[in-house]
């Protein structure tokens, strides 16, 4: 009975209480590696994470300043225009923008808001034909926001466009508080804004550094346990 | 050296096909959607008949062979079919659609699914091979000594081959569906059956040597286009893994560039820095979701039982640490280019004109959409279908082996002779292929999202059984089942919540599971859980007898 105990005591395996010579030295090496992989992995993201500060885009600091005047009903045409980039700048950045009517039909309120009332019926043709026609001739609403040299957002305008033949549009909507939270604040840091071959730093380490760390962990590990077995007389080539 | 010769034979009559094609296909025009396309068909069937006629050259002759292809595989070819074998449908178009789609945190599940290898190589690769069993099952049934462990670790290892195959043969329909103009569901059919003869006729030792040409042919299908992606678009075209960096820093800016797209837009978009920066709101999520996805992917990579069965294939236990270093290296050489594929994807994809693309398909569309030679896109098309060819042959093969091996003949027929074996495999396969055909047509996720249930079945059931039941000899049968209980207790609830909100049905705390134990990534919560489990279990009834302690400290730990 005691030998038995015995010599179960001798076969007792705890990773956390290696006995022998071979396992103390195998999960030295199993923790070493364990933590490396472990740090630079979760340790990083955590890091990032406790650093990273919400950074509006521009747009959004527009939305604030503007967004109240158009509820309050006190908006002039310039701020009309600014608000419009805004929501077109949105929609241009999202297939699930060009859905959303609330914000498709606060663009198109906001530029007839700023159209010269000479001009609002052109303008309302307009919006009825993006609906059924993606080529419409936009020039004159990309003249009015002062956007007719940059080929993004005038290629989107037909996209915003809602049409407004038997509705009043509203420039303002329950949903669009909620939009310019989710799509104009980022959550930055230095490490996200400084650049390394290009890359902002942080997509660079989790996208090429941490797969080469892995690999290196790997081969060193592989060069290591290799000498261990060897010098502890394990793994023989006949094995 | 007449086999290498062979090979070679059919690689060379591959690429002068390739060749002779061109003309064909030059004026056959490209297009995103719709349509059959002759000359991706064409490579498609020429790669499909290269990989059977090699499988037919190495067709397996016994269990032997087909179970652990006769241990005669070296740690580099080991490593290379690794590779290939993991390079599936989920790696060569599911990464880049997940990143296409949701930003940075497609990076988690980059990071997740080669992370995943080095927990596997320092805690268990060279362990499990010392072990001397056959397959996962083999070790977890001697392990835990128990038949009834090892048919349930069979049925777990069955369920995860499933899981795994379905996200697969969704990959192989929409590539079928690209490339020969067929409606989905017989896209999925057809591919079925394919895949299924082919690994059929094969067996383990033909997929094994096939997988390291599939490796090579599908490598080079990925790079070829990101190599003329950065040099068309004057980004650093020689390291397109490096130059691409400045395409993620132009779409987080909204730079302008003087390109122009296949369908005549410019490649410009409005700044988005959501794109690169973590955890984005507008991505829909979190740092938890982030970290909780890794993580679970990372555990589930390390208790995969078809790459654990892996290292039954290499001669020595060292081998098969080097065909994870090296198995992992050949991975990341695909891994470091799949987020380039999203970041063009995005910018050349970004006027509105172009509208929704299948996320799935975005690194075709890409290759389209930055004009890059349409015999070209066709290979890269039809080397996403060999890696979903590649990854399903080995789970068919894993998925049967458990069944014929682990539950019909150790349990139930011990002296079943090696025909009857054979048969039981056929049939496992078989009906595998038909079960993961059926769920395909469901359409229930993407790619690498149907794949990731996978990675937290394993990560919840057979890595907490691997891990504790090599570094702790106190784990005994009762741990063991407790453990495997729990995993797959809290798996099928997980389940059952999701196909009951597919199908529009509320259970109870709906919101809570769907984001805490999403089917994702379950496993943060449910791995950890599972190995306190066995822990605790294990604590409160008696050790296993002193022959398993034995066994472990002696052959797995070097214990004299």
């Amino acid at each position: 009975m005691e030998s038995s105990i015995s010599s179960s005591r001798n076969y007792q395996i705890n990773f956390f209480q290696p006995k022998t010579a071979f396992l103390k030295e195998n999960v030295r090496i199993i923790v070493i590696a364990v933590l490396i992989w472990a740090v630079a992995t979760f340790g990083f993201h955590i890091w990032l994470k406790v650093i990273e500060k919400p950074t509006p885009e521009p747009g959004y600091t527009v939305y604030e300043q503007v967004y109240p005047k158009l509820t309050a009903g006190t908006a002039t045409s310039q701020d009309n225009i600014s608000i419009a980039k805004v929501y077109l700048g949105l929609i241009a950045k999202s297939i699930a923008l060009q859905k959303s009517d609330a914000l498709k039909e606060a663009f198109t309120a906001a530029v007839y808001a700023a159209t010269p009332y000479d001009q609002q019926e052109a303008f309302t043709m307009a919006a009825a034909g993006a609906a059924t026609d993606k080529s419409v001739d936009v020039t004159s609403i990309a003249n009015l926001l002062g956007i007719d040299q940059d080929i993004v957002l005038k290629g989107a305008i037909p996209f915003a466009l809602a049409p407004m033949a038997d509705k009043t549009l509203s420039v303002t909507a329950p949903e669009i508080p909620g939009i310019m939270d989710k799509y104009l604040i980022h959550y930055q840091s230095f490490l996200t804004d400084s650049k390394i071959f290009g890359f902002p730093f942080h997509y660079f380490y989790t996208a090429i550094f941490l797969l080469t760390l892995y690999n290196l962990i790997c081969l060193v590990y592989c060069y290591v346990i290799d000498g261990v077995m060897k010098k502890h007389g394990m793994e023989s080539d006949d094995e | 050296m007449g086999i290498i010769k062979i090979k070679s034979l059919f690689l060379t009559v591959f690429l002068f096909v390739l060749l002779l094609a061109q003309p064909v296909f030059a004026a056959s025009g490209a297009s995103l959607e719709g349509g059959f396309k002759l000359i991706p068909a064409l490579i498609l069937i020429a790669m499909i008949g290269l990989f059977l006629a090699i499988g037919f050259m190495n067709k397996a002759e016994g269990t032997s062979d087909y179970y652990a292809a006769g241990r005669s595989i070296s740690a580099f070819g080991s490593g290379m079919a690794i590779a290939s074998n993991w390079m599936s449908a989920a790696s060569f178009l599911g990464m880049a659609a997940i990143m296409y789609g949701s930003g940075y945190h497609g990076l988690s599940y980059v990071v997740g699914w080669t992370g995943g290898y080095v927990l596997l190589l320092v805690i268990m690769a060279a362990q499990v091979r010392r072990f001397g069993k056959f397959t996962a099952t083999d070790f977890i049934g001697d392990r835990y000594y128990s038949s009834g462990m090892r048919v349930a670790t069979a049925i777990i290892a069955i369920c995860i081959s499933i899981s795994y195959c379905v996200g697969q043969f969704g990959g192989i329909g929409i590539m079928f569906k690209w490339i020969l103009g067929l409606d989905y569901a017989w896209s999925v059919i057809i591919g079925a059956s394919v895949v299924l003869t082919y690994t059929l006729i094969s067996g383990m030792l033909g997929v094994t040597k096939n997988q390291q040409i599939q490796y090579v042919i599908l490598i080079i299908a990925f790079l070829i286009p990101a190599h003329i992606l950065t040099f068309k678009f004057d980004y650093f075209w020689l390291l397109p893994q490096i130059g691409y960096g400045q395409v993620v820093s132009d779409i987080v800016a909204g730079t302008a560039t003087p390109f122009i797209s296949s369908l005549g837009h410019s490649m410009a978009t409005v700044p988005s820095p959501e794109f690169a920066m973590p955890w984005d709101p507008a991505t829909g999520k979190d740092f938890f979701q982030w970290m909780a996805t890794c993580f679970a992917l990372m555990i589930g990579t390390a208790g995969l039982p078809h790459v654990i069965q892996k290292f039954y294939v290499v001669p020595k236990p060292s081998d098969a640490r080097w065909s994870v270093t090296w198995g992992l290296f050949f991975i990341c050489i695909l891994y470091w280019t799949a987020p380039l594929y999203s970041a063009f994807g995005k910018i050349l994809s970004s006027n509105p004109e172009v509208g929704a693309l299948a996320k799935d398909a975005i690194v075709v569309y890409t290759a389209q959409l930055g004009s890059v030679h349409p015999l070209i896109v066709g290979f890269l098309a039809a080397g996403a279908v060999a890696a979903a060819f590649s990854t399903v042959s080995g789970l068919l093969v894993a998925g049967a082996s458990a069944f014929s091996h682990d539950i019909y003949f150790s349990v139930f027929r011990p002296n079943a002779t090696g025909e009857q074996q054979m048969r039981m495999v056929k049939i496992g396969t078989t009906a595998m292929a038909v079960i993961v055909a059926a769920i395909a047509l469901l359409k229930l996720g993407l790619i690498a999202q149907l794949v990731a249930v996978a990675f937290s079945l394993a990560g919840c059931t057979i890595f907490p059984l691997f891990l504790v039941g090599i570094w702790w000899s106190r784990a005994n049968r009762a741990g063991g089942i407790a453990c495997l209980t729990t995993g797959s207790v809290v798996s099928l609830i997980v389940i059952v919540y999701f196909v009951a909100g597919k199908y529009g049905i509320s259970l109870p705390g709906k919101d809570f599971m769907g984001y805490w134990m999403n089917p994702w990534y379950y496993a943060w919560f449910a791995g950890p859980l599972a190995v306190v489990v066995n822990v605790v279990v294990s604590l409160v009834t008696d050790p296993p007898p002193i022959e398993v302690q034995q066994h472990l400290a002696k052959a797995v730990h070097g214990v004299k």
